[in-house]
Formats: C-alpha cells, structure tokens, sequence
C-alpha cells in the first residue's frame, strides 16, 4: 500500500506538478493519460503499468506462499480446496482495490498542493471505472502468476507474467490510428480497432474509450470510437473469471509438492 | 471401532523416476508404523500420497471403506507433520494453531492452549512464527498434529531439532497417542525412535517397501 501512495506522489511530482487548470477528471483519466498510440506513449503505457507489475510480483505469490507452506496443514484438514481458494481470492481482490483507490485518492491529494485543480462533472464515473476496471486487471494479473507458481515454480511465474504484459503493451502499436489523406485526420482501421478492444492493457487506458455520459466523453474518447467503459468491466471481469476457474484447477488438481519433490 | 488403512499397489513417477513403487500395506488402529530409509528413499513421498495429498498413478488407498481422492480427498481424520512445512510466519504459534483448527472448528482455544502446553510451549508466547528456534519449530508442528486428536497421526521426522528433553517428551506423547488407538507412522533416521516406539517397521529402498525385523531395527 505505501508503494501505490508513493508511486501516485511521485508520479505527480514528476510530471504534473506546477501544471495549472486541471480537473478533476482529467487527472483521473490521466491515469491511463495516452491520447495517441506511438513508440513514446507506449513507454508512458509502460510507467504507468509498472506500480501495478509491482502489484502483482508482490500478490503474485500471495496464494502460492500459503499453498506450498501451510497448505499441508490446512488441505489435510480440508475436504473442498476450492472454498480455501475462494477465501483467498476474495482476499486479494480486496487488496487489488484497495491497492487502486489509494493511487487515484493519493494522486488528487497531492495534486491540490501542488496544482490548481477543479473539480469537474463525470469525475465520481470516471473514477468508478477507472478502479473498478484496473482492480479487475491486477487481481486477475496477480491470480495469473500464483497459478503459472503453482504449476511451474515462482520464478518461471513471475518471468511470463511480465512477458505477457510488456508484449500486449508492445502489440497496442498495431492499434494506432493512421493518418487519412482525405479526411484530413487521424483513422482507426477496423483491424486497429478490434486489436484494441481485445488488448488487456488497452482496455486499461480510459482516453481510448467512449462513455454514454457526455461530460466524461469529452475527457476521453480521444479516438472518437465507439469503445464503452463497461465493455472494458465486463472484459477484465471475464478475465477475472477465467483465472479464477485456472487457479482453482491448479489448487484442486496439483499435488501438493513443496518446494522440493524429492526430499525424504 | 477399529480403523484400517489398506494401501493396495501404489506407484508414482515424476519426473520419469520412479518415487513409489506397486506399494501395499494394512495398518491398524493403536500400532505405531516405523519406516525407515535414507534421503530420498520415498518415506515423505508415501505419507504424501497416503494421506491423499498427493495423487498415485495407480494402486488404491482406502481408509476403512472410504477410497481417498475418489470419496475423499484426504483422509477424513488426520494429523500430520511433514519436512519443510511451515505455518504463518507473523503469527504467533497460538494464533497459528487457532487458524487451522478454525478449518474443522472441532476444539475450542483452550483445547489448542493445552496441545501447545503439551509439547512444551507457552501458548501465552508473543513471539512470531518467524522467531521461533527449530526446535520450536517442531514442536509447534506436532502440536498442530496432535491438538484435534486425529484417528491418523503421520510424523516425519517427529523428533529433529529437538532436545533430550523434548525428544523424550515427544515420543511419550506418541505412546499415549497409540494407547488412544490412532494409527500413527512415522519415518525417521533415528533408529532410537524406530526402535523405542514402533510396533511394525518397513524400510524403504527406491520407492519399494519391505517388512523389517524390529530386532533388526533395535541393535
């Protein structure tokens, strides 16, 4: 928790403190602050994924921790591993929001001693998605590497976890609107488009989607897409589902094997 | 009423190598069972996959007439204790002891004070987990085994790290956990241990499992 806070002072600090006329919302969706999509955005997609990289190294082994230390003790009383597993996930996710709120509400605060900062309509459903969509994310992040632990050792968790993450931030270059000769403008192809809305971490950038509530809309929508910030709920939503159900195979299904299959 | 573990030809490979191999045994209610081998002979390994902890590719291990992993996944009523286990390392031992025994809810905390007292620990101790000595160590995993009084108790190694004091004091709570009538297996290199407490002892050698004479074990 004191590494969210920390990041959202720093990141203040260091990138918009002294910048005047802010809202509210804006600082919100600044959080995923990416208007366009090129080699330099994407190394700004990257910074802002890093306190949650951080996230899910740290919760990544949350379950995995227990499972292999205490889970002899606790699965040989235990007749349904999956209400244990349930327990945990519950747990985590607690902590993923936890674990968000505190960037968003850490970040305003230092931003009103630092900035000028008004509050603006839209901002209470910006930042309602904005938690709701990226604690959906990290959860579901830090479910992948216990699972990938369980099944493969932590190390190897850890290493494609980051892979899979620098790779989908990699991949959004294929998501970049290109320039129209005839319109005179900046077009995002069908292809662009669908890469887009199946790309984890660009359903992470609010700017890039569109919202039925027109004073949130003229804070993103920067691509003019129909994008909806729910469909990136009901994304990260199915994501978590999905890791759920893995993680719960692997609990369910793999032996319990401390940390060394061939002792005694 | 009498409880049988019948271990009907077992065998588990990882890894290509052959870590149990077409296993069988019967054990009873009130007998301790010794088995005896060197590091990496199999003995954690068979209480793993006896317990149900561990799945075998094939045999069978049925607990009176429950058949584990397929009516239940481990055994119903177990204590056990394995190497390199560990509990809530920023947990006191009580707060340790209170976790688990919140799984089955079946004693209450002053039941959990007394199977800390009785391994010779303080149940009152501040210390974390973390802080505790080896020893301490151990004898806070037995007290997690024995504070439910299970129908199957499992040590391994039940008295590494302790002292003259503590192994005396642990092999005399073994006893009276036998004359209660749990079955109770224990692996150990301590041929002391074997000798002293055990009713029957197997050796293992290459994940195969042999009777062994008692006299053997005892010179």
């Amino acid at each position: 928790m004191l590494i969210a806070a920390g990041w959202a002072i720093m990141g203040n600090l260091f990138t918009r403190a002294g910048l005047t006329d802010m809202t509210t919302s804006i600082v919100i969706s600044a959080y995923g602050y990416i208007e366009k999509i090129d080699r330099t955005t994407l190394t700004a997609i990257f910074v802002n994924l890093l306190p949650y990289m951080v996230f899910s190294i740290i919760y990544g082994l949350y379950i995995y921790k227990e499972y292999c230390n205490v889970g002899v003790y606790v699965f040989s009383r235990m007749t349904n591993r999956k209400s244990w597993c349930m327990r945990k996930i519950g747990e985590l996710y607690l902590f993923s929001f936890v674990y968000t709120v505190i960037i968003i509400v850490v970040s305003l605060v230092t931003l009103v001693f630092t900035n000028k900062i008004q509050y603006s309509d839209g901002t209470i459903r910006l930042a309602f998605f904005y938690i709701v969509n990226t604690s959906l994310f990290i959860c579901a992040s830090a479910l992948l590497v216990n699972a990938l632990a369980i099944m493969f050792g932590s190390q190897t968790a850890v290493i494609i976890s980051m892979a899979i993450q620098i790779i989908c931030t990699g991949l959004l270059i294929f998501s970049a609107p290109e320039w129209d000769e005839v319109l005179m403008t900046y077009v995002m192809s069908r292809r662009a488009e669908i890469l887009l809305k199946i790309n984890p971490i660009g359903n992470l950038v609010l700017n890039w989607h569109s919202d039925c509530s027109e004073p949130v809309n003229q804070v993103i929508n920067c691509f003019g897409i129909n994008y909806p910030l729910w469909s990136s709920t009901v994304y990260m939503l199915a994501l978590l589902i999905i890791m759920t159900a893995v993680i719960n195979t692997a609990v369910k299904h793999r032996d319990i094997i401390i940390s060394n299959p061939e002792e005694g | 009423m009498k409880n049988t573990i019948t271990v009907d030809g077992i065998s588990k490979k990882i890894r290509n190598r052959t870590i149990l191999d077409n296993i069988s045994l019967t054990m009873e209610s009130g007998n301790i069972y010794g088995f005896v081998g060197h590091n990496g002979s199999g003995k954690t390994m068979l209480f793993r996959a006896i317990s149900g902890l561990m799945s075998v590719d094939s045999g069978s291990i049925r607990y009176n007439d429950l058949e584990i992993r397929k009516d239940v996944p481990v055994i119903p009523s177990l204590g056990m204790t394995l190497e390199n286990a560990g509990m809530y390392s920023d947990f006191t031992g009580f707060k340790n002891l209170k976790i688990l025994a919140g799984i089955k809810g079946n004693i209450d905390d002053e039941q959990i004070r007394a199977a800390i007292k009785r391994v010779g620990l303080d149940p009152d101790d501040k210390r974390t987990f973390r802080k505790y000595s080896l020893g301490m160590k151990q004898r806070l995993a037995l007290a997690q085994a024995f504070m439910e009084s299970p129908d199957v108790l499992m040590l391994d190694e039940p008295t590494n790290a302790l002292d003259a004091e503590g192994i005396e004091q642990i092999r005399n709570i073994i006893l009276e956990e036998k004359q209660r009538g749990a079955i109770v297996l224990i692996a150990s290199h301590n041929k002391e241990d074997i000798g002293l407490l055990t009713d029957y002892v197997y050796s293992i050698s290459d994940g195969q499992v042999s009777p062994e004479r008692k006299d053997k074990t005892d010179e």
